[in-house]
């Protein structure tokens, strides 16, 4: 630890701040994958009857 | 490959918004750190762990690839070095986060540090590697022999160079005596960070593999070609 580093207590305001944006992120995510995962899966959907591999 | 139903899906989502919250606002941060800098550890470890498992996979489905010949192998192989280039970037920078507020300098050198650095590297070029041989039979046979011979490095890079050298890097999960030293909340959302963690990997992965024998095939239809 160096002499200057941040020693500062981190309110509870603060952190409920960080993990709320942290949950928006999480959920633009997660939303984002659920998309990818519906695009891929009709993708295979539509190859399936072309090509049986 | 289906690993996470639409259930699966609904509990991991939620899952990991709890976990967002406890990470923050349940567990208290550890003695001996600077300010909250130990809540990092939610996130770091799961992100350097699940690294280390997609490189294992990535070395896995390389083996089987040389073995079977099987070109599936090769996409399995490829998502996963990916994903495991993907979580190893994500683990620097969280550590390197960890480092501002801890030694008050973003990159110092640390064994971790530099040994991290190597394993992009050598990672890196694995995927440099297969963007540079555009014939898919060899690109697959020189990606997993490079794949098997970059695995080798992972253990060493990953676990042997940080305990050989004196280091900054607070003490692994499973200390030099064992055991897992945190208070019960912390280890709490820990392990379940983890699980979520991997969970959100086995789907992000399945994901990938599907998406690149996709383009695989897209790409065998279009140079006329039917080896799939």
């Amino acid at each position: 630890m160096t002499p200057d580093a941040p020693t500062a207590a981190v309110s509870h305001g603060a952190l409920f701040y960080v993990a709320a944006v942290n949950i928006i992120i999480w959920a633009g995510l997660f939303a984002y994958l659920v998309h990818l995962d519906r695009k891929v899966r009709s993708a295979m959907a539509r190859q399936t009857p072309e090509d049986p591999s | 490959m289906k690993v996470l139903g639409s259930v699966g899906k609904v509990v991991l989502g939620v899952g990991m918004a709890v976990i967002l919250w406890a990470a923050f606002l349940y567990a208290h941060p550890a003695e001996s750190f600077v300010g909250e800098s130990s809540r990092i550890v939610f996130f770091h470890v799961p992100t350097a762990w699940i690294s280390a498992l997609a490189f294992l996979l990535a070395a896995w489905h390389s083996a089987l690839y040389l073995k079977t010949r099987k070109i599936e192998r090769d996409d399995a192989a490829a998502s996963a070095a990916r994903l495991g280039v993907l979580f190893c970037v994500l683990a620097t920078v969280t550590g390197s986060l960890f480092a501002k507020v801890m030694w008050n300098s973003y990159w110092n050198w640390d064994p971790r540090q530099t040994s991290i650095v190597l394993l992009l590297l050598v990672y890196g070029a694995y995927l440099g590697l297969r963007q540079a041989i555009e014939e898919p039979e060899r690109r697959a046979t020189l990606s997993a022999a490079y794949a098997l011979v970059a695995f080798a490095t992972v253990p060493f890079l990953m676990f042997a160079v940080p305990r050989m050298y004196a280091s900054l890097h607070p003490d692994t999960v499973i200390n030099a005596r064992g055991k897992v030293e945190m208070s019960p909340d912390i280890k709490l959302v820990f392990f379940t960070s983890m699980i979520a963690f991997t969970a959100l990997f086995a789907w992000m992965y399945a994901l990938d593999v599907k998406a690149t024998r996709l383009v695989r095939r897209l790409e065998e239809r279009a140079a006329g070609g039917h080896t799939a």
